[in-house]
């Protein structure tokens, strides 16, 4: 039994140590690219703003589509779009 | 013969020595083997991006394209070789220069919010095209009858036995004959005596096939746009030239690698298009995939239909190595990892744990799904493809533009006319893509 629990901690332990060490590399990576290297003309920085814009749109259109595909799925009617 | 004299210069003929041409022409000759010798060398990551590009999803379109439209889409195929030279070119310049791969370039240039966007789409992109290649491999070969389960396995097995040599060279000869495996197709087109004058036709008109720009076409003219320009094309081109420690000096024959995979990717589809327009031509009820083609030209030709099949299966295997290698060098990169192909696992175990996580993850998951939802993954990994790439695109011409960091290799104002025109056209059609995918009938007629 103690060597159960032993085993059952240890299957628990690694993958929350997997987790917090990739925490811990997350925020170092945000802390090492925390200002962007380059600078950017007006022109550059307009364009990015209308890129961040369409992704928005984009990343929303692309839940619409897959919470319809899903629920064709569920229904039996899976067709193109 | 001088000291500090270059390679070049030695075997250039000494000026005004009065040597005849039988002289000339050897000094010339050991000039030229010289770069051909230093070509050999440097060639790979253009090669292998290209002819991968021909995965298991482009092959499917370039199926569709040929069963549909015949040999009448031909010229924009050879058209999309410039424009797919254009692009990964950049990626060549950039990784020479500033020895570091397009993700981590976009954290360093653009910031956290710009990076971690497109490392995790990357990421998302990357694992479901992998899920694809596996469908498609499967799917080629169950028609020898071999259970799903034994060629996901097998896969495993050679995609991880590749990269465990621990030498970036190992690895990179092994998938260049995978690449070579690709032109399989290529006897294919002569076996089947196509219309030589449909396929002049074909490539050297512009024109539309008969009935006219309809829905279908424009929806085909996209998907033969987007499988030509792929986003992990660019990260993975990218790293693997600073894996291979590709210098500034060797850019010319890096472009030039870059050149020849182009013309054989363009090779490789124009020949799929030709097998498939003589074989399998019906534009009212047209092939579904790749492997019900395959399956539909045994009873014509069991060697061209086991061609084509096996090019299915290695088109799918060289696109699952790249696309995992493209994330995984993406992680490394951006997290600070060892993330060197010329690591053993000891000295790089995030690099190559995260490396076969994705790659027994898209595998478990191919068995797991059936029918309809192996037709979702197909279509979502096409409209997402479209959030990442023209974003991966502007920050690359963002980044090609930066005199500080490029010096002499910044981008002149030709190429910047010729990539910004790719660029917008590549936006253009590719969200024209994704709603048409997500709308079909949006455009319909009435």
């Amino acid at each position: 039994m103690n060597a159960f629990h032993k085993m059952s901690a240890a299957i628990v332990q690694i993958p929350a140590a997997v987790v917090r060490s990739l925490v811990s590399q997350v925020r170092q990576v945000n802390r090492r690219y925390v200002k962007p290297e380059i600078e950017l003309t007006g022109f550059t920085k307009v364009c990015l703003f209308v890129l961040r814009i369409y992704l928005l749109a984009m990343i929303a259109l692309m839940g619409y589509f897959l919470v319809q595909q899903v629920r064709a799925i569920g229904s039996g009617s899976l067709g193109h779009g | 013969m001088q000291a500090g004299q270059t390679v070049m210069e030695r075997t250039q003929a000494p000026p005004d020595s009065g040597m005849n041409s039988l002289a000339r022409f050897f000094f010339g000759f050991r000039r030229s083997s010289k770069a051909m010798r230093i070509f050999f060398a440097i060639a790979g990551p253009g090669i292998i991006v290209m002819v991968a590009d021909n995965d298991a999803g482009g092959i499917t379109t370039y199926t569709q394209a040929g069963a549909a439209y015949k040999m009448h889409l031909l010229w924009f195929l050879i058209l999309l070789g410039p424009v797919a030279y254009y692009v990964q070119e950049m990626t060549v310049r950039l990784g020479a220069v500033t020895k570091r791969g397009h993700a981590e370039a976009i954290f360093s240039a653009f910031g956290r919010f710009w990076g971690w966007f497109s490392l995790l789409d990357l990421v998302l992109t990357d694992w479901l095209t992998m899920i694809t290649e596996f469908i498609g491999m499967t799917a080629a070969m169950s028609i020898f009858h071999i259970p799903p389960t034994l060629t996901i396995v097998v896969v495993w097995i050679v995609m991880g036995s590749m990269i465990l040599s621990g030498r970036y060279w190992t690895w990179e000869k092994i998938t260049l004959v995978f690449c070579v495996v690709n032109l399989i197709y290529i006897p294919a087109a002569f076996m089947v005596h196509p219309s030589v004058k449909d396929i002049l036709q074909g490539s050297l008109i512009p024109h539309f096939p008969p009935g006219g720009l309809t829905n279908a076409l424009f929806f085909m003219l996209m998907a033969l746009f987007g499988t030509t320009i792929a986003p992990w094309m660019l990260f993975f081109q990218q790293s693997s030239v600073v894996d291979k420690g590709l210098d500034e000096k060797d850019i010319k024959f890096g472009k030039a690698d870059t050149a020849i995979g182009a013309v054989l990717t363009v090779v490789c589809a124009v020949v799929l298009i030709i097998v498939c327009g003589t074989l399998l031509y019906n534009p009212d009820n047209p092939i579904g995939d790749a492997a019900q083609a395959a399956k539909s030209m045994m009873p014509t030709s069991r060697f061209i239909g086991t061609t084509f099949a096996i090019g299915l299966f290695d088109a799918g295997l060289l696109g699952a190595v790249c696309i995992s290698l493209a994330s995984s060098w993406a992680f490394g990169e951006v997290f600070g990892w060892a993330h060197s192909l010329n690591h053993k696992v000891k000295e790089a175990p995030w690099f190559y744990a995260y490396y076969f996580f994705d790659l027994l993850l898209a595998g478990a998951v191919t068995r797991l799904l059936k029918g309809p939802a192996q037709v979702l993954v197909t279509l979502f990994v096409q409209v997402i493809a479209t959030t990442l790439l023209p974003a991966a695109l502007v920050f690359l011409i963002v980044l090609l533009n930066d005199r500080k960091t490029m010096g002499g290799h910044t981008n002149t104002r030709w190429q910047n006319i010729a990539n910004v025109t790719i660029v917008v056209s590549i936006v253009v059609c590719s969200t024209f893509y994704a709603i048409t995918t997500i709308f079909p009938n949006l455009f319909a007629a009435k």
